[in-house]
């Protein structure tokens, strides 16, 4: 019951790269990520990303925090010198240091163990869309109507500065909406953006999360500025954007 | 007996003034002995050679020469008469006189009867010509207090024709009278000995004063700024040695969170490839019921980890809409199925860590959703000084006894109830961690009607310490922590 959506651009099969010193994880993303519709080649270290990078290219790094070696981090400043491919970060401590310094190092984003597959997959998505379109961007914050959603603290700033906490399922939906500004998101796509430690009872989750955001954003529910409905398809974020 | 006192600066001081009191009055006694006994030496030697001197030349004179004598004669301290009656002696005189009468026998040129009475001040009356008299130089007292305070003895001998000569000499009694002077000196000695002892004592023990401040603030924050190292070398050795411990217990600690996390670490792993693994299953049923558990053993290690950087996880301060995050723990607790009302309202944002914040008070009312039976009420009250989260419920409650153990990690109450319902018993340990991190606390407390209420409080500050979690610039920030603490204590 994957939901395949053909990558964007849909030239050809994208290619992804997994850095993971661990032999069972990293067969086990090479046969998940495949069946999704990649290309994917696995290395157990850094050393060995390098010398593959140096006679092939990839559309998005999925890299471990935690290497033998040259640590991720490490690793993602290093390729960030030279390269602009998307870094998806992954790690087992979730913390918020690790995020702001993973963001800092340039990765595009940010992923815990133990994730769900859906939401790896829905994370590469979003990178390579937003890749697709304007090239990498590791901002660790992106603005919109004044607003501002911080994605190393996962909370939302408010034109005067106050912060405003989310909730996880609150976070990555407003997420997925303001990482497509003024584009409509279907259901699907947003299920996909908040699939995470409840992937079940997801479906009526986006509507009572949008009405959430709505309260959270201060939008009149009824006829929303922000966060408009867009019938028989999705929702939409509208604002100038202004990413910084 | 309560008379030894139980400061360490009262028991020095007291110690300091009894030393100076009994060796200030061993040294008065040895000084008033040694100088009654010189000036019993010099009676002893030189007056029984003069006296006997004077009773031989009275005794040779004629009797008209004898009253010149006599009249011309001061002999001061002593004066001589030749009207006094033979007297009979009064007890038995001392040894010092028997012994200066031995030595006025031998410088006698004739032998003549002559024996030594030990007299009180008032008899015989004092002759006219004493009271102008000169005080001898024995710096005890001077005029007529000297003359109470001596004792007279007086020296008769039978002159060849039978007339009796009587000389009298006056004696210092030995200590007869308190020696006042002397003792208003000691005073004084004892005062200040007194006051210099207590003025350095309290110096020296002031920094006794600020360790035991510290070592009791250390169980509440490792990260206290470092005691200042100066002082007389055995406090700043102490100082020395206690920062030393403070840095030992919180690598220690620090050791153990890295081990746990390293745990954590490589237990998030392998749930991770389940996770990839189940994907295959064909039963979804099945797939669903695996994710779940793994999801409840993943928010295990996340607890654990959270409480054991309580507060410390990496997430900066910030000002935050109250209001807004009130609305968003009540609508998890909605999406769980529990009845929450909100009430009241904060006037302006807080400054603290959101998402600490947020699990701190989610935990509150997770705990009272799962114990607390049915609605649950979150009110806040913006207070001058700080704001309050009170957090309501109408459960079983927990009885007074409880009311702090609830607060350790691990610790479910033993009702069937709480085994049921499920958790991993560090909610309110991590929720206590944070609110403590933010120099605020939680009191539970029995609701009026049944039930159980939380009282959550943050101060309201001007600034928060910044995070002490793994960065280490911001570790090195102790001073910024440290001037908040009187402040903590007062919240």
């Amino acid at each position: 019951m994957l939901v395949k959506i053909a990558p964007t651009g849909s030239r050809m099969t994208q290619r992804v790269l997994v850095v993971d010193d661990d032999p069972g994880l990293r067969e086990l993303l090479d046969g998940y990520l495949r069946d999704s519709g990649y290309e994917v080649q696995t290395v157990p270290d850094g050393e060995a990303m390098q010398q593959l990078l140096a006679h092939c290219a990839f559309d998005l790094i999925v890299l471990d925090l935690m290497l033998p070696g040259e640590d991720g981090l490490t690793l993602c400043r290093r390729l960030r010198a030279n390269s602009s491919v998307p870094i998806l970060m992954l790690t087992a401590r979730g913390d918020e240091f690790e995020r702001v310094l993973g963001l800092e190092m340039g990765a595009d984003d940010y992923l815990a163990k133990p994730f769900s597959p859906r939401e790896l997959l829905a994370r590469i998505r979003s990178i390579l869309r937003r890749s697709g379109d304007r090239g990498s961007n590791g901002a660790s914050r992106i603005g919109f109507d004044g607003w501002a959603l911080d994605l190393a603290a996962h909370h939302l700033v408010d034109p005067e500065g106050v912060v405003v906490v989310l909730s996880t399922g609150e976070f990555r939906l407003l997420r997925a909406l303001a990482e497509n500004l003024n584009r409509v998101l279907t259901r699907d796509q947003l299920i996909d953006a908040i699939a995470g430690r409840e992937a079940n009872r997801l479906e009526r989750t986006v509507d009572v999360l949008v009405s959430r955001l709505r309260k959270r954003l201060r939008d009149d529910a009824r006829e929303p500025r922000m966060i408009r409905t867009v019938r028989s398809e999705g929702y939409m974020l509208v604002s100038r954007p202004e990413r910084g | 007996m309560r008379l030894l006192p139980r400061s360490l600066f009262g028991r020095v001081v007291f110690a300091t003034v009894i030393a100076v009191v009994v060796s200030q009055l061993v040294g008065a006694w040895l000084l008033l002995d040694e100088r009654a006994r010189m000036a019993r030496h010099l009676w002893g030697d030189q007056a029984a050679q003069r006296i006997a001197g004077f009773i031989s030349a009275v005794d040779e004179a004629t009797p008209v020469e004898r009253l010149r004598i006599v009249n011309i004669s001061g002999l001061r301290p002593a004066h001589a008469s030749l009207e006094e009656p033979w007297r009979q002696p009064v007890g038995e005189p001392p040894a010092e006189a028997i012994s200066f009468l031995g030595n006025l026998r031998k410088e006698l040129s004739r032998p003549l009867e002559v024996q030594i009475l030990m007299l009180n001040p008032d008899w015989p009356p004092t002759p006219p010509n004493m009271h102008d008299s000169n005080p001898p130089a024995n710096g005890l007292a001077t005029g007529d207090e000297y003359r109470r305070a001596l004792h007279h003895v007086a020296v008769q001998a039978r002159l060849n024709d039978g007339t009796v000569l009587t000389l009298r000499h006056a004696l210092p009694p030995p200590l007869a009278k308190p020696p006042t002077r002397l003792l208003a000196g000691v005073a004084l000695l004892v005062a200040i000995a007194g006051a210099l002892t207590a003025w350095t004592v309290r110096r020296l023990t002031l920094p006794l004063g600020t360790l035991a401040r510290a070592a009791s603030g250390l169980a509440g924050n490792l990260d206290q700024a470092p005691l200042r190292e100066t002082g007389p070398a055995e406090v700043a050795t102490a100082a020395i040695s206690f920062n030393r411990m403070q840095r030992d217990l919180r690598r220690n600690l620090e050791t153990r969170s890295q081990a746990l996390a390293a745990v954590s670490h490589d237990l998030r792993l392998p749930i991770t490839r389940i996770r990839l693994r189940i994907e295959r299953l064909g039963d979804e049923a099945m797939r669903e019921a695996i994710d779940s558990d793994l999801i409840e053993m993943d928010r295990m290690i996340g607890d654990t980890l959270e409480f054991l950087r309580a507060g410390h996880s990496g997430e900066q301060p910030a000002r935050i809409d109250v209001n807004a995050l009130v609305e968003t723990v009540a609508e998890d607790m909605r999406a769980l199925g529990c009845q929450i009302g909100t009430h009241g309202e904060a006037r302006a944002p807080l400054l603290a860590r959101g998402q600490a914040v947020r699990r701190c008070l989610g935990n509150l009312a997770d705990n009272a959703r799962r114990y607390g039976g049915g609605a649950v009420e979150l009110t806040v009250r913006d207070g001058v000084d700080q704001v309050d989260f009170i957090v309501e419920d109408r459960g079983p409650g927990i009885p007074e006894s409880e009311r702090e153990r609830v607060f350790e990690p691990y610790v479910r109450l033993e009702t069937s109830r709480a085994r049921h319902t499920g958790g991993t018993g560090l909610g309110l340990a991590v929720a206590r961690a944070i609110a403590r991190g933010h120099g605020g606390d939680i009191a539970l407390e029995s609701r009026e009607g049944g039930g159980l209420r939380a009282i959550l409080r943050f101060p309201r500050r001007a600034e928060l310490p910044l995070t002490p979690g793994p960065p280490p610039a911001a570790r090195e920030r102790g001073e910024l922590r440290a001037s908040l603490t009187p402040r903590e204590r007062q919240g």
